[in-house]
């Protein structure tokens, strides 16, 4: 069960010229931009529910799902979990090129919160099923981007938790491990696990979510079936903010710019 | 359980992301770990060369005076900027897992304690065969940690401001630069009026002491200990405790 309470959040990010030490002795201080984010956000997702977060760029939903996962701290509100959480926010994030394929197992899987011991294992079963047997001591670098993604999915799926956080992170490879990536979370789904998904990609948030919950200029406008939200989704207009970090997940979500010094 | 459970897990990442940079730093040089000895070598012979060919300082066990001064401050200077290149190195890590920042921080600087525990093997050996280590050379595992203690609390402070302040690394070399010529590294102490002033720096006190303990066949004052443990301690204190009071924010701040 994923709970979450009046969530709002805010960004003091601070103009990038002004962020060295000399500049800070000249001028006393630094002035800020202030990001409203998030505006009393809230929303249940029940035990064994798949749930998709729908917006434009710029709507909020890269934050809600960072500070569902606890990456970020909230303004304000809360956020209550029942359970462990899997957060797949960005596939492959702390691969090192230079290292095995195994190697990058363990590492990848560590940080994912996955037991060393459960990892070494499993290691070889894991890097068999990502079909890279043949690969197990190759440098990742050498390997393609489609079979990173692949290891590194199955990786993130080893990871025991009962709670899956999802941000747009199927939506790198090709087709065919989309669709391995929608039959392995339909098995968790039948499973009892819960999930939360944030991606643009309306025909796969149809495909796995009971239920979709539509956000705009970080409020949530909308929640229900998933084929009326979507309908609502697509006649949102753009975001005033256009996006120009998507990576970060900060600078995406920049709604309501106001300047401030501090 | 579950807290027993979250201790280990992250006990297997500090370990994991701290043995993968560590081997990750030599793993595409041919001579592998024997490449990073190389570099203080070299500058032991610089060193030596000057101080003792041009310069005429240095009498009898100025080779090893000077060798355990390059190993340990090689490690100070390798440790203190470690946090601060964990934080750039695993910006994605920390804004797509919920991790404490101090472990990444942590396992960053540990893959520097790996280096010194060789290094610090190898010296020994190195003393051994010269036949000048101490009997006293377990007592210096004491100043070893001190001076461990003190470069985390250093890099934990430089780690938190190159949060507000992207110019904290350039800013951090040059004060670096400074500190090796005002810590006896690579030049005796010899003047008393000098040495007052010198020993106030903790760096050359545990220098100091890790020299003593591994060369000389009696105890130094222990007031002299207890203030540079204390010392340490507190820098070490200091510096987790600032850390560990703003580290929430510092995903969405970098």
């Amino acid at each position: 069960m994923i709970e979450v309470t009046g969530l709002s959040k805010v960004f003091r990010v601070p103009h990038q010229s002004r962020r060295s030490f000399g500049r800070w002795l000249v001028e006393g201080r630094f002035t800020y931009e202030t990001l409203h984010a998030l505006s009393d956000v809230s929303f249940r997702v029940a035990n064994g529910e798949f749930v998709g977060v729908l917006g434009k760029n710029g709507s909020g939903k890269s934050t809600l799902i960072r500070i569902v996962a606890g990456i970020y701290p909230p303004s304000a509100g809360s956020v209550v979990l029942s359970g462990r959480v899997a957060p797949i926010l960005d596939l492959g994030v702390g691969f090192h090129g230079p290292l095995s394929v195994l190697d990058n197992v363990l590492l990848y899987g560590v940080v994912l919160g996955i037991p060393r011991r459960k990892l070494v294992a499993e290691a070889p079963e894991i890097v068999a099923a990502a079909g890279l047997e043949r690969f197990t001591d190759a440098r990742l670098e050498n390997l393609s981007t489609g079979m990173k993604m692949r290891l590194a999915f199955t990786v993130a799926l080893r990871a025991e938790a009962p709670i899956l956080l999802i941000d747009e992170a199927l939506a790198v490879g090709d087709e065919a491990f989309r669709e391995r990536c929608v039959a392995e979370l339909r098995r968790r789904r039948e499973r009892g696990d819960t999930a939360l998904f944030v991606s643009h990609e309306t025909v796969l948030l149809e495909a796995l979510c009971d239920r979709l919950i539509v956000m705009d200029q970080g409020r949530v406008v909308g929640a229900g079936r998933p084929a009326e939200m979507i309908g609502l989704y697509r006649g949102l207009r753009p975001a005033s903010v256009a996006p120009s970090d998507s990576a970060s997940g900060v600078a995406e979500d920049r709604v309501g710019l106001r300047s401030s010094t501090g | 359980m579950h807290l027993w459970r979250d201790r280990v897990r992250l006990l297997d990442i500090v370990r994991e992301v701290a043995v993968s940079d560590f081997r990750l730093k030599y793993n595409d040089s041919v001579l592998g770990y024997a490449w990073g000895l190389l570099s203080p070598l070299v500058m032991l012979g610089i060193y030596l060369g000057v101080f003792r060919k041009i310069l005429g300082i240095g009498g009898r066990g100025f080779e090893i005076y000077v060798l355990v001064g390059v190993v340990f401050w090689t490690f100070f200077q390798d440790c203190t900027f470690s946090g601060l290149n964990a934080l750039t190195r695993k910006l994605g890590i920390l804004r797509a897992v919920p991790l404490p920042v101090v472990v990444v921080v942590t396992s960053g600087m540990l893959s520097t304690f790996i280096t010194l525990a060789i290094n610090s093997v190898l010296l020994v050996l190195v003393l051994a065969v010269k036949g000048v280590l101490s009997p006293l050379a377990p007592f210096a595992i004491l100043p070893i940690v001190c001076l461990g203690l003190l470069a985390a609390g250093i890099g934990f402070l430089v780690a938190l401001a190159y949060v507000d302040f992207r110019d904290t690394g350039l800013i951090w070399h040059t004060a670096l630069q400074a500190l090796f010529w005002l810590t006896p590294v690579v030049y005796p102490v010899q003047s008393e009026a000098l040495a007052e002033v010198l020993y106030l720096n903790p760096i050359a006190r545990c220098l100091y002491l890790i020299r003593w303990f591994l060369t000389a066949s009696f105890f130094p004052a222990t007031r002299f200990i207890v203030l540079t443990v204390v010392f340490c301690v507190g820098v070490f204190a200091l510096g987790l405790y600032a850390f560990l009071r703003r580290q929430r924010m510092i995903p969405e701040s970098l």
